[in-house]
């Protein structure tokens, strides 16, 4: 690719103004403030046009919209002419404010817009895109900015930095070493380790799964016993229901016997044994006395009768009084034993009566009183299983909201668990594609940079190498050993850093096109012998390329004049000077 | 004989898929309740014979003492209507059920045996009804089932018909298979059937199908079925709906949004007025800078009972064909990515974590 001209059409300071391109070596020189950074913007606007997309435009943007957006708040238009290595010339034409009319019209067609081969989704006409490049990369790719010289200058390290972010995405994003850095920090700092002391996202979720799962076991351990409970106060119930019943069954029948007569056989041998005793002990006559009675009497009326004396008269009159006392006693005799014997039976019908109706209401006493016992057991149970079904009930977890908060703790473990996974995968992809583009890249930039050395080093190093793992680099002169280009002088660390810029440069663009080169101001530090050594080489890679210089250096200006010759080269000079607005 | 039968209504279900908004689960439980106080007025205000359930009225393992006591008051209230109740395997009777516990009124009848038991419902008709009494490997009720007695002979219970089974009723164990053809040779003239969620009238069976909404991705005419039982043992059904549930499937495209701002603001947009549930699922291309996290939208203010945000097939705005022809480390990366055997929503991923990475953003994973 080679721009012909840049066309500010409305763009900053300039209205209606072109910039013709050689198809070599352009030198763009002006003092301060004659718009040298303004032609750099329309040039790179011109080819590249503005992002077209919704959403906050990114800081650069911002900068260059502040910088270069027309204060009148008209038309803002650039464009540029450019012919590609397939030989066609194409018109560029952007619409920076509006993004709306923005054209790519092949001139060799009869204007044909062909603007769809470098529009991507939404965006808007990049003619980088040609390059297999994008306006970003372009920007990494094709411009070297004062400042990236000056900070190669204060870090030789930048080169491998610049080197690296160059394979990885044309320099204008992060190295791969980066990304995989940055992969890692992610991976601590939203997973982390699992350990037990560990404190990250991982062990944390982890954590709380256990601690979930552990409610949850909780929660259904719970909700067990208080179904057990439950189901035993059921039959704690039914088992208080049914003493209950025994209970009113036993109060009945204890009524009943306190209320029923004593028993009627027990009853008739009392009244029988009453009997026995009223029989036995009334007066009875004693016919053996009265006999004995008569007897003596009879002998006594014989004796006081018949008896001559009055001894025998008187014996037979006490015969007569002791017959008398006789018939008394045998006409009212009682018999003692009988009626002891009588009222003996009678006591003991008595007794077995009285006894009988005491054993039976003790007997219903006893019953009633086992049965309320029971009772009270088993209504005790029940109110101290009620009570305690009660005091479940206030501690009871709910099972489903357990369960939710385990799904969550888990979806959340999950969530790590598969970030960490990705993660890996992520960054086993980045570093094998690493590997694999440094393998390829180191080789042919070392090749590439190793041809220029010798030149523009005056001959003092001869070789470049570029180690594939890291894309460190190093020269070394003829006989000597390697050095690292961190550690180079100022002026040769930016020389090699601008010929890697070169090789690299050919490394990213499409194979088929060749990728201009712009340099804004690139030798401010260097010495006048580095300058032109540094300009030769520029004049040398302009042979196989276009090369744009921007510059206020007079020793650029007066290089220029000497070695730059049209049509191949051209010098052009910044009129005056354009202050913005 | 006009019947009013429902199943599955599955109280105290728990509600994982809301995301952990345990207010949002808790209010879908209350709406379960609130359904079936639905259900009781319907049969209420039509003048039922009976209200029956078959099965999976709550969940044994989650019920709270409180949804026992919600049960008591509510078939109670419409005594002296009868209720009758079929175990599932959700709610199985077993020696802890609240089944064998609760204190039911006396309309309550529950069908307690693990084989088809009659209960005569009117002259000449008869209610054959059956219990799970485990949570699992339930036999077919039917199965060596014959009715033993002249008349109209209903069953209910909760079972698997079998191409039922087969076609794919997701999540959805084959308790008490049975065949449909087993209905006709049991001399059965219709059964009532509970389990499967998906809503069901074949000629001599019913699954009325959840009546509220329990998860997305029910589809159907469900409710509670108001079954007309003629004389000659042919029913007629007339479904009601009875969950106030609103659920919402949506779509949230990005395509274009430039900002999680964006995002949430379509978000706001989309659920507006709705009520009841929404589960949105987010697709479209977005643009690589934007952060997705699903919990921040999930903060999007809303009147609904519950929110569901989900990722769908979402691009990011890459353009992978060109980057893939690019020399660098990204695009050997891309193509690599691209060519490895992955699942697409790996290679979504790791392309997305990787380019950021590559960006030098901050966040790697937006939908973290």
């Amino acid at each position: 690719m080679r721009i012909e001209s840049v066309a500010a059409y409305a763009f900053g300071p300039f209205v209606g103004e072109t910039l013709r391109l050689a198809p070599g070596m352009t030198v763009i020189w002006g003092r301060n403030e004659a718009g040298k950074s303004s032609w750099h913007a329309a040039l790179y606007f011109g080819l590249c046009g503005r992002r077209r997309g919704s959403g906050q435009p990114s800081r650069e943007e911002r900068v260059l919209r502040a910088r270069h957006e027309p204060w009148d708040g008209g038309r803002w238009e650039v464009g540029a002419t450019l012919s590609l290595e397939d030989g066609r010339r194409i018109e560029l034409r952007h619409d920076l404010r509006g993004l709306v009319n923005c054209t790519a019209i092949d001139l060799g067609l009869g204007g044909r817009d062909c603007s769809g081969e470098i529009v991507v989704g939404n965006d808007a006409p990049d003619a980088a895109r040609w390059l297999g490049l994008d306006r970003r990369t372009f920007l990494a790719v094709a411009c070297v900015r004062q400042g990236d010289l000056l900070a190669v200058r204060q870090n030789g390290q930048l080169i491998q930095d610049h080197l690296q972010r160059g394979a990885a995405t044309g320099g204008a994003d992060e190295s791969a070493a980066m990304a995989l850095e940055r992969i890692d920090q992610y991976r601590r700092d939203h997973v982390g380790a699992n350990h037990r002391t560990a404190v990250g996202p991982l062990r944390r979720a982890t954590v709380a799964v256990e601690r979930a799962r552990a409610d949850l076991q909780s929660a259904v351990v719970e909700h067990e016993a208080y179904g057990e409970l439950r189901a035993r106060l059921g039959e704690l119930e039914d088992a208080e229901g049914a003493a209950r019943a025994v209970l009113y069954r036993t109060e009945v029948a204890r009524s009943k016997v306190e209320a029923s007569p004593p028993s009627r056989a027990l009853q008739e041998q009392v009244e029988e044994a009453r009997q026995r005793v009223e029989r036995a002990s009334s007066r009875q006559v004693s016919v053996k006395l009265l006999l004995v009675a008569v007897v003596i009497s009879m002998l006594g009326a014989a004796l006081g009768v018949l008896g001559e004396d009055r001894v025998l008269q008187l014996a037979g009159a006490a015969l007569l009084l002791i017959s008398c006392g006789l018939a008394i006693l045998g006409i009212g005799r009682r018999d003692a034993k009988a009626t002891a014997e009588a009222l003996d039976v009678l006591g003991a019908a008595e007794a077995a009566l009285s006894s009988d109706r005491e054993q039976r209401i003790r007997a219903a006493h006893e019953a009633q009183t086992a049965a309320f016992r029971t009772y009270e057991a088993t209504a005790r149970a029940a109110a101290e299983a009620r009570a305690q079904l009660d005091e479940r009930m206030r501690g009871l977890l709910s099972v489903a909201e357990a369960e939710e908060a385990l799904a969550l703790a888990e979806a959340d473990l999950a969530r790590i668990k598969e970030l960490e996974r990705v993660l890996e995968l992520t960054g086993s992809f980045l570093l094998r594609a690493q590997e694999r583009v440094h393998r390829s890249v180191a080789p042919r930039l070392a090749e590439q940079v190793s041809g220029w050395l010798p030149r523009v080093t005056d001959g003092r190093y001869v070789q470049a190498l570029v180690d594939p793992a890291t894309l460190a680099i190093g020269v070394r002169e003829a006989s000597g050993p390697w050095r690292e280009a961190a550690l180079l002088s100022h002026g040769t660390a930016e020389q090699v850093y601008l010929l890697l810029r070169v090789a690299l440069a050919d490394q990213l663009t499409r194979a088929g096109e060749v990728c201009p080169l712009i340099l804004d101001d690139p030798t401010p530090h260097f010495d006048d012998q580095r300058t032109v050594a540094m300009l030769d080489l520029l004049l040398q890679v302009a042979e196989t390329r276009q090369v744009i210089l921007f510059s206020q250096e007079t020793e650029v200006l007066g290089w220029a004049e000497r070695r730059l010759s049209e049509p191949r080269h051209r010098l052009w000079r910044l009129p005056g000077r354009h202050l913005l607005g | 004989m006009k019947l009013v039968y429902f199943a599955d209504l599955h109280l105290d279900a728990p509600f994982a898929w809301l995301g952990g908004s345990q207010l949002a689960a808790r209010r879908r439980r209350q709406s379960l309740r609130e359904t079936l106080g639905t259900i009781i007025r319907l049969a209420d205000v039509i003048h039922a014979d009976a209200l029956l359930c078959g099965g999976d009225l709550f969940e044994q393992a989650r019920y709270t003492p409180d949804t026992i006591a919600f049960l008591e008051r509510a078939f109670e209230e419409i005594e002296p209507m009868p209720v009758y109740l079929a175990p599932g395997n959700h709610d199985w009777y077993g020696p802890e059920s609240p089944y064998r516990q609760a204190h039911w009124s006396s309309n309550v009848h529950i069908f307690t045996e693990d084989r088809l038991q009659p209960v005569p419902l009117q002259d000449g008709l008869t209610l054959w009804g059956a219990a799970h009494r485990a949570p699992a490997r339930t036999l077919g009720f039917l199965d060596d089932f014959k009715v033993d007695r002249g008349g109209v002979h209903l069953a209910l219970f909760h079972g698997s018909e079998r191409s039922g089974f087969l076609a794919g009723e997701a999540g959805h164990q084959p308790h008490a298979p049975f065949d449909a053809a087993q209905t006709e040779r049991s001399g059965l003239h219709h059964a009532l059937v509970g389990h499967y969620h998906r809503p069901r009238d074949a000629e001599r069976y019913t699954y009325p199908g959840n009546p509220d909404f329990l998860t997305f991705g029910e589809d159907g005419e469900r409710g509670a079925v108001v079954v007309t039982v003629l004389p000659d043992g042919r029913v007629e059904r007339e479904r009601h709906r009875v969950g106030m549930t609103e659920a919402h499937d949506l779509t949230l495209s990005v395509t274009g949004s430039s900002s999680q701002q964006e995002v949430r603001d379509r978000l706001r947009v989309l659920t507006g007025n709705r009520r009841g549930v929404a589960r949105v699922t987010v697709e479209g291309e977005f643009d690589p800078r934007v952060d997705l996290h699903v919990g921040d939208l999930m903060d999007v203010p809303h009147g609904l009972d519950g929110l569901l945000v989900r990722l769908g097939q979402l691009r990011p705005a890459y353009d992978l064909r060109v980057i893939a022809e690019e020399p660098t480390i990204r695009g050997q990366f891309v193509r690599d990515v691209l060519g490895a055997e992955l699942d697409e929503e790996d290679r979504r991923r790791v392309l997305l974590v990787g380019l950021r990475a590559l960006e030098g953003q901050t966040e790697l994973d937006p939908f973290g």
